[in-house]
């Protein structure tokens, strides 16, 4: 006879299983439409699992797009995508409120959900919209619910928010702020491909059809192996480890010569979260049960670069937050 | 605690400063690493039946661990022992202290190394991580160890409720337990010598021979030091110490002459100021055929090349020669220091002979040297502060006012035609008023000169000097040498007010304050320009 304990552990262990074998299956599906941009790939696969959201910045026809509309037709899920325009209103984005006939003469207000009850959606051009319609998706993404007048709408899980932006043309656009950034689990960069992935991607797309994407996951699996990657244990001396790289990022520390250059604005605790949570599902995506330092060192640009403000001398001096960060880590202990 | 691994001893070069730094310090200073959870895993770990073989592989790392810091504190004070001993045996005359010391040395090294690694050993969690480091586990070991020995994370309270499942841990820990038998301690931690054992080797090298030497002779730095102090210490350490300072002073007093020769030239652009071999001249007013070589000679031409010209019949310099030999009764005729402004204030003094000879047993020219320097600082300040102070013609020629002295002081020649009232100067400026007088004008035509002169209308004398100077016989050559020789770097600062002096204006009333025989000397000047051209 079984225990208690026997059977949980066993159904962890077919969970683990599980959510290793998906995640293989969903990688190729994806890589039937997307050549190369494997970082990019694992970036969005791991906010999927780690329950939050990304931001892709790359430059048109790298595949952003198509990156989530394959995850999309991978996953099972419902998807939406918003087209943002400078002339968006948040109701195009949340939805509206409109007067109906309710079949007895009375006249009623009947909400209509926008574009963003879905559980995929696809923030196309975020920055090409004003910062209202922007902020219209902060409850959405940090509450998962959105409020129309004195109604609360929850939004259905899981529920994954890609934006995409275009680091080129900036002219019309509206920086993101800093509470609108801060809730992007991730922000990856969507680089050029390589010359065999150029070949590779002409292949694809100028011969017969194009890739047909099978169902692999669907949300109630996701949720589930959101539930296993938060049981993946974490070492005191990672979780120091993450505590000093974020700290490292503030100029309030004034033994920080770095941060005190070129850093207005650390990272917030959100960014230790997302390193945290990030490297929980990059450890069992590799095969462990333990989150090492190297998966915090692996997904630290992805998670600060956005969250650290650098002021004008950064600028000036043309430091980028990839390179800022990159010193901060080599000059972090890892004990 | 962080110590030397073999990897991160490779860059130390035999001869880097920072080997035998660790070689005698170690990695004194360098902080211990973060205890996070470190007290529960000070002691020996639990040796549960879930960790099987990690504990005993983490007893190894830890015992392995030990072995390199002891070896590497070993070495440490092996080094401090061998230098004791080379530094005691080189100074003790007993051979036995240096042993004893040495000894005592490498004792006390062995208890302070075992105190300070028992009290710093590294904890099974360091171990632990450690060997995921060094053996590319991720973490596996040391996060197993952890979760083994407590449930919940380090600084999480004990109400709030672990979030870690038992069933993610086991997993976790048979992962790990796993991967243990891919982990070699021996490979991965090796005990071997340091790399700064090359330098224990030449200081072991250099203790046995010195310990050899011993044996048969005494210490040797005590033999060294006694011989250095029962020596000349004069002439090992202050002769050539004495010698510098003599060829500096030689070398100011070289760079004072050539300054004030070549700050004459300046003059020749101020009008109504003589050229330089016209100064001279006009300087030496006693001089009657024009050729007074010692009285415009100075003290580095004097102690250079002791002629002895100041006294020279053969230019017919007279009245020098009469001041010279009535201040420095013996040998002042034929020393060639009567720039010595010790010899112009014994000139000043009149007939004082006693005074003059005083100054006289000046050998070398060292003391007439120094006292230069001296009166050339002087000048110099007075000129950078650029006061025009009627003293300045005396003190910046202090060798040439010590040669017209004499034509001053005695009285004769020039003096006098011009000393009715260059003798009240004289009384009213003291030493200084003697370069104003015709033996006095320091051969430099910028001189400024006192307002009293100016009402000074006394008729030009009829022995005015000649406006040409016979160049060999003044020993001109020479000089020109001394003003070429300037060190290099040297700053040329002019000793004289070079600024157009305002008693050298053209126009105005002010010709007046000219100076009788500047007036003339320039009137004689370019008469004789007119009967040159005609």
């Amino acid at each position: 006879m079984l225990t208690e304990d026997q059977k949980s552990d066993q159904s962890l262990e077919q969970q683990i299983e599980s959510l290793s074998g998906k995640m293989v299956d969903l990688r190729a599906e994806i890589s039937k439409a997307i050549v190369g941009q494997s970082e990019v790939v694992e970036g969005v696969l791991i906010a999927l699992l780690a329950g939050a959201h990304v931001l892709l910045e790359g430059v048109p026809g790298v595949g952003k797009t198509l990156l989530v509309r394959t995850l999309a037709q991978a996953v099972s899920l419902k998807y939406s995508r918003i087209q943002f325009t400078p002339d968006l209103m948040p109701a195009d984005v949340i939805g509206t409120s409109v007067v109906q006939d309710d079949g007895d003469g009375k006249k009623v207000l009947d909400f209509q959900p926008g574009p963003i009850f879905t559980n995929l959606l696809l923030a196309d051009e975020i920055n090409r919209t004003t910062p209202k319609t922007q902020s219209a998706l902060l409850e959405a993404m940090q509450e998962k619910q959105v409020t129309v007048g004195h109604t609360t709408h929850m939004l259905d899980e899981p529920f994954f928010v890609m934006a995409t932006q275009n680091p080129l043309e900036m002219e019309g656009t509206y920086p993101l702020p800093e509470a609108q950034l801060d809730r992007f689990l991730f922000k990856l960069r969507v680089p050029f491909p390589g010359r065999q992935e150029l070949h590779d991607i002409l292949d694809r797309t100028t011969r017969g059809a194009g890739p047909e994407v099978r169902h692999v996951l669907n949300g109630p699996q996701i949720l589930e192996m959101r539930q296993v990657v938060r049981m993946v244990p974490l070492a005191p001396h990672v979780q120091e480890y993450v505590v000093k790289l974020v700290l490292a990022t503030h100029s309030e520390d004034r033994s920080n010569a770095l941060a005190n250059k070129y850093i207005r604005y650390g990272s917030s605790p959100r960014g230790a979260q997302a390193l945290i949570l990030g490297g929980k599902v990059r450890a069992l995506l590799s095969g462990r049960f333990n989150v090492s330092l190297d998966d915090i060192q692996a997904l630290l640009k992805p998670a600060l670069r956005h969250r650290i403000i650098l002021n004008f001398e950064a600028q000036a001096d043309g430091r980028a937050a990839d390179d800022l960060l990159e010193e901060i880590m080599s000059v972090t202990k890892k004990n | 605690m962080t110590r030397p691994r073999a990897a991160d001893d490779r860059a130390w070069g035999p001869g880097s400063l920072t080997g035998w730094r660790t070689a005698f310090i170690g990695n004194f200073g360098v902080s211990r690493e973060d205890s996070i959870g470190e007290p529960n895993f000070a002691n020996p770990v639990d040796s549960s039946g879930e960790l099987r073989g990690l504990p005993g592989l983490i007893e190894r790392v830890r015992s392995r661990m030990l072995a390199r810091r002891l070896v590497f504190d070993a070495m440490i004070w092996l080094n401090w022992s061998l230098l004791t001993l080379i530094v005691t045996a080189a100074f003790s005359r007993k051979l036995k202290y240096a042993l004893i010391a040495a000894a005592a040395v490498a004792v006390a090294g062995a208890l302070l190394s075992l105190a300070r690694e028992w009290w710093m050993r590294p904890s099974a969690y360091y171990c632990a991580r450690e060997t995921d480091r060094a053996s590319g586990l991720y973490d596996r070991l040391s996060t197993a160890l952890y979760f083994a020995s407590k449930q919940s994370p380090a600084g999480m309270p004990d109400a709030m409720p672990d979030p870690m499942p038992d069933a993610m841990i086991v997993h976790q820990r048979r992962d790990a337990i796993s991967r243990v038998d891919e982990v070699d301690p021996r490979a991965l931690f090796p005990v071997g010598l340091p790399e700064f054992a090359n330098r224990t080797v030449v200081l072991a090298v250099l203790a046995l021979a010195l310990l050899g030497y011993r044996l048969y002779y005494n210490p040797p730095l005590a033999a060294f030091l006694s011989s250095v102090a029962s020596s000349h210490v004069e002439k090992t350490l202050l002769s050539p110490l004495a010698g510098a300072v003599k060829k500096e002073l030689l070398a100011l007093v070289e760079g004072d002459e050539t300054q004030v020769k070549e700050a004459s030239p300046d003059a020749e652009t101020v009008p109504g100021l003589a050229d330089p071999k016209t100064a001279d001249d006009a300087s030496q007013p006693g001089d009657k055929d024009g050729a007074s070589p010692g009285d415009s000679q100075d003290d580095s031409q004097a102690t250079a090349g002791a002629e002895g010209d100041t006294g020279d019949p053969q230019e017919g310099n007279q009245p020098n020669a009469q001041g010279q030999d009535a201040n420095q009764p013996g040998n002042a005729s034929q020393n060639p220091q009567m720039a010595d402004p010790n010899q112009q204030q014994s000139g000043q003094n009149g007939q004082n002979g006693e005074n003059s000879s005083s100054a006289q047993p000046q050998t070398g020219g060292q003391q007439s040297s120094g006292s230069s320097v001296m009166q050339a600082l002087k000048n110099l300040m007075k000129n950078m502060t650029g006061q025009p102070n009627p003293s300045d013609s005396n003190g910046q020629s202090s060798s040439a006012g010590s040669s017209q002295q004499p034509g001053s002081s005695s009285g004769q020649g020039e003096a006098k035609n011009d000393s009715p009232k260059d003798g009240n100067e004289q009384k009213e400026t003291g030493s200084s008023s003697s370069s104003q007088k015709p033996g006095g004008g320091a051969g430099n035509g910028s001189t400024p000169v006192p307002k009293q002169a100016a009402k000074d209308t006394t008729p030009p004398p009829k022995n005015l000097p000649q406006d040409r100077v016979n160049l060999e016989a003044n020993n001109f050559r020479q000089q020109g040498r001394v003003r070429t020789t300037s060190a290099a770097g040297t700053a040329q600062v002019p000793l004289r007010d070079i600024k157009p002096q305002p008693v050298a204006a053209i126009k105005g009333s002010e010709q007046e304050n000219i100076p009788v025989r500047y007036r003339l000397y320039v009137q004689r000047y370019f008469e004789h320009t007119d009967k040159a051209s005609q």
